[in-house]
């Protein structure tokens, strides 16, 4: 059974600020309104992957936006991670779990400065020549600060200057990788593989095929054909009434389902987070898929946070246990993690365990997402 | 339970988490069976020298029977072995690392 993660603090990041949870479970499903912070909880658990790496800071920054020509630049992805208002601006996470407690600050303040050489050569996704010499001398609004990570007792401080001219590729490093943390979002399943961790396992190749046959019985493979214009490896799906098509033919539920499964796999051994897990798959699936998402998260020993705001979802997670029968409370796989802001605007977090909500929902008619 | 759900829980006991390919991301696509590579280059090599295997063994000192299971796939020789059959067959033995988009092209 795994538990990567047991405790999280998060002292400050986004909106959020003295937010603790404790004991956290194999699954943790964080539940509440929109905009309430459960994508935020995601990404500050991302930033413990690599917390010596301020590139693995930039990257979550940035998790919110795909298109790398429509959304803001950098450095303002970059500054939205700090909460509003603040002169100095600050982010803390600090978690306990199996690598041990691990720790990341990064506090510093806006201010404006004069570009100099090191700057455009931090980040220098594009090299332009032309382009930096122009930008040298320049005055440009800078984040100027320090990182502070630490794992147990090692530790390390580190100097961080960001400017609204600075470029990051945004490409995932797994160099610095301290905790196999990865993250799906909402439209991973259509912007990433699908299937490339899957096919590296046979019989869980096969699982996943029986699993999406329950979308369309006349599938009988994944496949990757190479194209012959680019040379890249495309996902196709063979089926037994139309033949080799692309996997970007077929619908949007059939792809979320494999990245959920891809995602178990390639998270072996840490953290798979899920943001919003309902889209894309229709409600009467969500109790196979659910049940087959926990089993593999068991059997690949990854701990899942999972957000949603659907209580149909929420239903079927917990109908995957066996909560009417008798469960020991201390061998209950879920966690179901509640958010809500108060009249204030303060965030209000309430943790309960999954027979706990169940048993409460059959009685009282309980609403989790109140 | 489903059929699916009976079916998941059998399959995933048979599941072995250790039998996973590691391959690097870039790589795990255009897997390609080096023995089987081996195999046909040597055979075919062979053959167009007109030479048999007991001759090669005789040139070269390694038995027949070695020669054979490399030929058949089911041994990957060393690279030591690998040049002395090359010796024997006249050739020179080439190792190269090219990008898989090149190697797939051809």
């Amino acid at each position: 059974m795994s538990k990567y993660l047991k405790d999280l603090f998060i002292g400050q990041y986004r909106g959020i600020k003295n937010l603790e949870l404790k004991a956290l479970n194999c699954v943790n499903v964080i539940v509440g309104d929109n905009n309430s912070g459960k994508s935020s909880i995601l990404e500050s658990i991302y930033l413990l992957r690599a917390p010596f790496s301020f590139d693995n800071v930039l990257r979550t920054a940035r998790m919110r936006d795909v298109g790398v020509f429509t959304g803001p630049n950098l450095y303002t992805n970059f500054l939205s991670i700090f909460p509003k208002n603040n002169e100095i601006q600050k982010i803390y996470i600090q978690s306990i779990g199996d690598a041990g407690e691990i720790s990341l600050e990064i506090e510093g303040e806006e201010k404006s400065v004069l570009i100099e050489e090191k700057d455009v050569q931090i980040y220098p996704s594009f090299v332009r020549s032309g382009y930096t010499k122009r930008l040298l001398g320049q005055e440009a609004s800078a984040f100027v600060g320090r990182m502070f990570s630490s794992i147990n007792s090692k530790s390390k401080e580190t100097d961080i200057r960001l400017t609204n001219y600075s470029r990051y590729s945004l490409s995932r490093n797994n160099r610095d990788m301290i905790i196999n943390i990865d993250y799906l979002s909402p439209i991973s399943h259509i912007t990433e593989n699908a299937f490339n961790n899957i096919v590296k396992n046979d019989t869980y190749k096969d699982i996943c095929i029986q699993l999406i046959r329950l979308f369309d019985r006349d599938i009988e493979d994944l496949v990757y054909i190479k194209d012959d214009n680019s040379s890249r490896a495309v996902e196709y799906v063979r089926s037994k009434k139309k033949g080799l098509m692309p996997l970007s033919t077929y619908g949007d539920g059939i792809k979320k389902v494999l990245s959920l499964a891809n995602g178990i796999i390639k998270a072996q051994g840490g953290v798979l987070l899920i943001d919003e897990i309902d889209t894309s798959i229709h409600y009467k699936y969500y109790g196979e898929i659910f049940n087959f998402l926990i089993k593999a998260a068991m059997k690949w020993d990854v701990q899942i946070f999972i957000t949603t705001h659907s209580l149909e979802a929420i239903d079927e997670i917990l109908n995957t246990q066996n909560y009417n029968g008798k469960i020991d409370e201390r061998h209950d796989l879920i966690n179901v993690i509640t958010l809500k802001k108060d009249v204030e605007g303060d965030l209000k977090v309430r943790s309960m365990k999954g027979s706990e909500v169940y048993r409460n929902r059959e009685l009282f008619g309980f609403e989790v997402r109140s | 339970m489903s059929d699916f759900q009976s079916y998941l829980d059998k399959a995933l006991k048979n599941l072995d988490v250790n039998a996973t390919k590691k391959e690097d991301d870039s790589l795990q696509m255009i897997d390609y069976d080096i023995a089987k590579e081996i195999s046909e280059l040597l055979v075919s090599v062979r053959k167009e020298l007109n030479i048999s295997q007991k001759q090669l063994s005789q040139k070269t000192g390694i038995p027949q029977a070695n020669i054979s299971k490399i030929e058949n796939g089911k041994y990957l020789p060393s690279l030591l072995i690998l040049k002395r059959l090359c010796d024997g067959l006249g050739k020179k033995l080439v190792v190269d690392f090219v990008d898989f988009e090149e190697n797939l092209e051809d």
